[in-house]
């Protein structure tokens, strides 16, 4: 899985869309001013400024029950439009749908991602053109056959007008979207329950006794073995499933078990707790990147086998997580999983072919702090001595002045020119002090699945330096002062390389079932489709029916596939230059890396080129980044769908464009000429 | 008249007429299923029973699912394909691949008879999707993907001599050659004579599906890779025998492959080292099929004449030229020129030298001198490797073809390193007096160095 998002922080996004829609309105208010003044003379502002409390105004003013009234009437409407006719095709879809894919892999756990990206996608595909061509529709077509003359003529608001029309195809859409989801999460679960004909899961019996089953369901029968707590394999044979479940109940009860086990691994929701991921170099030194072994996707770096070089994730408030709180207000430990998938790359075949590459994880306590002087500014941890036992000083601006330490926590930190520096600040070093390390049992990768490690209270390790068994306590001894344990990731193999990148490895928290991640993503397909709902109803108050469907359309194409390569446009990251430049280049069939001359000619080329950029830095900002509601990778790959990452930042899009569209909507149906058809 | 009808009963002419002109275009269109002719415009698609093959099915089989794709997306199926081959790329970047595997099945299904596509993909999935795994099972996996997705193609491509040609390869070339040939090797048939000592977990299928046995879809008689690989090596030269071409090779090289099979499967099994009756006897068996065989098909010259590559005297040469009409010059030029592009006479002295009990001897006392030298059991291992040296020795006495040939001068150097380095680790006095010195000092300048550097890999420097 190759997701790799920021946490989202709501504040600054606040702050940002605040400024946005404020600079947005002022240069409407500034244009309609202008614009006006040049028709109505100095009045033209006046009549301009008069205008805008009425928004507010008629927004006070609102009517629940009327605009649930023209929901409710644009709910009628679009059932008498037939937009139910698309359950028909989706139904279609999910018929036939298992032939388009018939299990293209043997292995389940590769075909569970088909099915799930198949679902999320067929509906997102399928009820996008409905909701959009709806909303769009809706308002023009009432303008053209003159029934919108029945609700404006009633003591009805614009923005009720408007709100209700947004609402009710809200309403419809959701009931879309709940009755696919559900029929979606059946096919899935159906599919994969169908298809799951191998498997083998150890099933702890209500006496604690393991007991392993391997299932293998052929055309010619089935076939059980089960074995007993390492005892002897007892296989069961039968000529079919049906057959089985007659002769053996006990056998079918214990069959039963594992299956619903296996399907439990292939359908969950994993919710993991992710760390911060440093390097230590070839000279054992903290560093910003692994190695480049090549690999076109940089998605991963790599550590050298049989050397320095580590791979270092910090886990902050592990504490939390692994001391847990049960009903009755007692404190419990609960044990650690941790769960990582490296990527392998090989220089060479190996001493045992069969052998996959061998690597260790360390437990490393750090102390990781700041040095502040009295006025609490903070100096950097080279210019610092010890001064005795818990005191430092430093040399500030030629003058030794006692510092105090000042934990930081590990996301404040990040490597730069192989130190650990803050990241506010640069400029200060941060003192990063390994006290303990534990090293735990090497194992080999299995790579593109999953490696699960569990860490219980009590650690046991080989110290090398004593040549003795040691025990340390995970909470006590390992995690530091503000709740963060250190892991520390080497490959034992010389001369192989092992691939890292922020979320390969994580401590799995116990999962939650794989309804709720799938409920999360149909709900970010809600969300998105809530959106174009807002967006279309809003252009079809200025635009008619096919123009607004182009309008939200386009947007929803920009937002969607577009958006990276607009951010590179924009980041200035595009070799070649701008639009005119770009023309210039193929004409003259100059190369993109070619420099150009640098004469007045191409000093205005270059100039408009900016000012074009500005205009679609703004189109960037204004068209709402859609690929915030793909949830489905998540989903996919096994993982619930994350608040903070994908959900908090899916909401915040959607409602930060619903006050700027019931303004313009407001606006500009109150100034459009209702008799025009 | 019409206008005096009502509305209904226009309608109702109008369906009759309707159904009245579906007939004809039923029994004009009707397709042909396979089994039953069709209707007559399918009958004209093949006016000589199946020989011009003209519809569809022709093919191969005819999928559903795929045809029903094609007429929904109206033509744009190249757009289509299009784009899901830029995913495909993609998906394979960004090591995904579950939906590798899956965007590959829906460009065949959009384009189920383009050959390129089932060679290219059944290519990509054996030799380099199973290079990015790192466990054997799943480079294992990966490969029989390939052979198994192109397999998949020849249901829908039954004339295509280049698809079974494909499976051929992976199943012998890449399961025989690779670095993990022998773990591939075991994995492939466990049942083979030469793995009876080999532990039940060291050999078979890792697939739980096929619990250490084969895998059926790919070997369903039990063989070995290189004898499975015959199979489809055989099916591809009936097909084109029977009139459907090949662009991969020249015919000579291409129709050599199923005869080669059975010679790179007893050159493994001598590598594993199984040195039974059965091998000998299976030796002869790929000297007849070499001789008889291979050796006894014609060959278009494209001077307008033909040959066949064994010629065992001068009258048979004066035999093929009468026939033909040229001289016997001729005859002797091009025979010599195709046995030198597929290496002929190599083949047949070796296959006629390893079916003899010495050659045999040779290698196993090289190998198990090999084996001993591991064991550190030093003097035994010294005395079976010069033994087998002076049988290799006398076994290029006779067969003087061999002396120029890599894997023989390499058995025989790699003998004498063997040698070298037990003398070095006993302290002795290197040996003057080791047979076949004379083979180490006419490769001393090329083919002794590029081994000893592999030998010092394995073994440490001498």
């Amino acid at each position: 899985m190759s997701v790799d998002v920021q946490p989202f922080d709501f504040l600054s996004a606040a702050g940002h869309w605040a400024g946005a829609v404020a600079a947005f309105l002022v240069l409407v208010i500034l244009g309609a001013s202008a614009l006006s003044a040049l028709t109505h003379g100095l009045q033209g502002p006046m009549l301009v400024l008069r205008w805008i409390p009425l928004f507010p105004r008629d927004l006070l003013q609102l009517s629940p029950r009327r605009v649930f009234a023209i929901a409710q009437l644009t709910f009628r409407e679009a059932i008498r439009r037939k937009a139910l006719m698309v359950f028909g095709l989706f139904a279609l879809l999910f018929m036939f749908g298992s032939w388009f894919m018939d299990n293209p892999n043997e292995r389940m756990d590769l075909q569970v991602k088909n099915y799930i990206s198949f679902v999320l996608t067929a509906i997102t595909w399928l009820l996008l053109p409905v909701v959009l061509l709806l909303s769009c529709w809706g308002l023009p077509e009432d303008i053209r056959n003159r029934s919108l003359h029945t609700v404006v003529t009633k003591p009805a608001r614009k923005t009720e007008i408007v709100l209700g029309r947004m609402l009710g195809f809200g309403g419809l859409m959701t009931i879309l979207v709940v009755a696919m989801g559900v029929a979606g999460f059946v096919w899935i679960d159906r599919e994969v329950a169908h298809n799951l004909t191998v498997y083998s899961e150890t099933v702890m019996g209500a006496d604690g006794v393991e007991t392993l089953v391997e299932y293998v369901e052929e055309e010619d029968g089935v076939t059980v073995r089960v074995t007993a707590d390492e005892g002897s394999t007892q296989v069961t044979r039968a000529g079919s499933v049906s057959a089985l479940r007659q002769d053996n109940p006990e056998l079918t009860r214990l069959v039963d078990d594992a299956r619903a086990q296996a399907l439990g691994r292939y359908l969950v929701a994993k919710r993991p707790v992710m760390g911060t991921l440093s390097f230590k170099g070839a000279d054992g030194g903290p560093t910003e990147r692994g190695v480049n072994t090549g690999d076109v996707w940089e998605y991963r770096t790599y550590i050298a086998g049989g050397s320095q070089w580590r791979a270092i994730w910090d886990f902050e408030k592990i504490e939390a997580e692994i001391v847990v709180t049960d009903s009755k207000g007692e404190k419990r430990y609960r044990p650690l999983f941790l769960e990582s998938s490296f990527e392998a790359f090989r220089t060479h075949k190996g001493n045992d072919i069969r052998q996959s590459l061998l690597l260790q994880y360390s437990l490393v306590k750090v102390d990781r702090a700041i040095f502040r002087d009295e006025r609490g500014t903070a100096v950097t941890a080279t210019e610092v001595r010890r001064a005795g036992e818990g005191a430092y000083e430093a040399s500030v601006d030629g003058q030794t002045v006692p510092v105090t330490r000042d934990p930081v926590p590990a996301h404040a930190v990040e490597v730069r020119n192989n130190k650990y520096v803050l990241i506010d600040d640069p400029d200060i070093v941060v003192s990063t002090v390994e006290v303990l390390r534990a090293p735990l049992p090497s194992f080999n990768i299995t790579e593109f699945g999953e490696n699960l490690m569990r860490l219980d209270r009590q650690v046991n390790y080989y110290d090398q330096e004593s040549g003795a068994q040691k025990t340390l306590d995970l909470i006590d001894d390992l995690i530091n002062n503000q709740g963060e344990l250190r892991i520390e990731v080497a490959c034992l193999d010389s001369g192989q390389y092992l691939g890292m990148a922020q979320r390969d490895l994580f401590v799995r928290l116990p999962s939650h079932s794989f309804a709720t991640g799938y409920t999360k993503a149909v709900g970010g397909i809600w969300l998105m489709l809530g959106l174009i709902v807002v967006l279309g109803v809003t252009a079809s108050c200025f635009l008619k029916g096919p123009i607004a469907a182009l309008l939200t359309f386009v947007m929803l194409l920009v937002g969607q596939g577009f958006m990276p390569f607009l951010e590179k446009i924009v980041g200035g990251d595009v070799e070649g230059g701008g639009p005119l430049e770009s023309i210039i280049r193929i004409v003259r069939q100059i190369n993109l890396t070619d420099k150009l001359p640098e004469t007045t000619f191409y000093e205005v080329v270059k100039g408009i080129d900016g000012f074009l950029n500005e205009g679609l830095f703004i189109v960037k900002n204004i068209v709402p980044d859609f690929r915030n509601f793909q949830m489905d990778v998540y989903v996919a790959n096994g993982f619930d769908v994350p608040w903070s990452q994908s959900l908090a930042p899916s909401i915040a899009v959607a409602m930060a464009y619903v006050i700027p569209c019931l303004v313009i909507a407001y606006y500009s149906l109150s100034l459009r000429e209702l008799e025009h058809k | 008249m019409m206008n005096q009808l009502s509305s209904r009963q226009r309608k109702l002419v109008y369906f009759v007429a309707i159904l009245v002109l579906l007939i004809p275009i039923f029994v004009l269109g009707r397709p042909s299923s396979g089994t039953s002719g069709g209707g007559v415009l399918a009958e004209l698609r093949r006016p000589q029973g199946q020989r011009l093959g003209l519809s569809e099915h022709n093919l191969g089989r005819v999928d559903p699912t795929s045809a029903a794709m094609n007429l929904v997306l109206l033509g744009m199926r190249g757009v289509a394909v299009t784009l899901l081959w830029m995913d495909y790329n993609e998906q394979q970047e960004t090591k995904n691949w579950a939906q590798v595997r899956s965007t590959t099945e829906s460009i065949t299904m959009l384009q189920p008879h383009f050959l390129q596509i089932w060679r290219y993909h059944g290519w990509n999935m054996a030799y380099n999707v199973a290079a990015e795994w790192d466990d054997v099972r799943d480079r294992y996996y990966w490969i029989k993907e390939g052979a198994k997705f192109i397999k998949d193609g020849t249901e829908y491509n039954r004339f295509s001599p280049e698809l079974n040609y494909e499976i051929g390869r992976i199943l012998g070339q890449k399961i025989g050659v690779a670095d993990e040939w022998r773990v591939y090797r075991r994995y492939f048939n466990p049942e083979g004579q030469q793995y009876e000592d080999v532990p039940a977990d060291e050999k078979g299928d890792p697939d739980p599906r096929y619990r250490g046995g084969v895998d059926p879809v790919l070997n369903p008689d039990r063989l070995d890779n290189y004898l499975a690989a015959q199979r489809f090596y055989e099916a591809a030269n009936d097909l084109e025998s029977k009139g459907f071409q090949q662009h991969l090779m020249m015919k000579h090289i291409f129709r050599q492959y199923p005869y080669r099979c059975r010679i790179d499967n007893n050159g493994a099994l001598n590598k594993e080292g199984f040195f039974s009756e059965f091998v000998l006897a299976e030796w002869s068996k790929a000297q007849r099929d070499w001789i008889e065989g291979y050796g006894q098909e014609r060959f278009d010259t494209g001077q307008g004449f033909s040959v066949n590559l064994e010629l065992p005297s001068e009258s048979h040469y004066a035999e093929l030229a009468r026939s033909q009409g040229v001289e016997v010059g001729q005859i002797r030029r091009m025979v010599r020129s195709f046995q030198n592009v597929v290496n002929y006479r190599y083949w047949r002295t070796r296959t006629l030298s390893e079916s003899e009990p010495a050659t045999a001897e040779a290698h196993q006392k090289l190998f198990e001198g090999e084996e001993l030298f591991k064991k550190n059991e030093l003097t035994k291992a010294r005395t079976l490797l010069i033994d087998g040296l002076d049988r290799l020795d006398e076994v290029l006495g006779r067969y003087e073809d061999l002396i120029t040939e890599d894997l023989t001068v390499e058995e025989a150097l790699w003998g004498l390193m063997l040698i070298k380095k037990i003398d070095e680790l006993l302290e002795r006095p290197p040996a003057d007096d080791l047979p076949l010195t004379g083979l180490w000092n006419r490769y001393l300048n090329d083919k002794v160095p590029t081994l000893q550097f592999d030998f010092n890999q394995r073994f440490g420097g001498l």
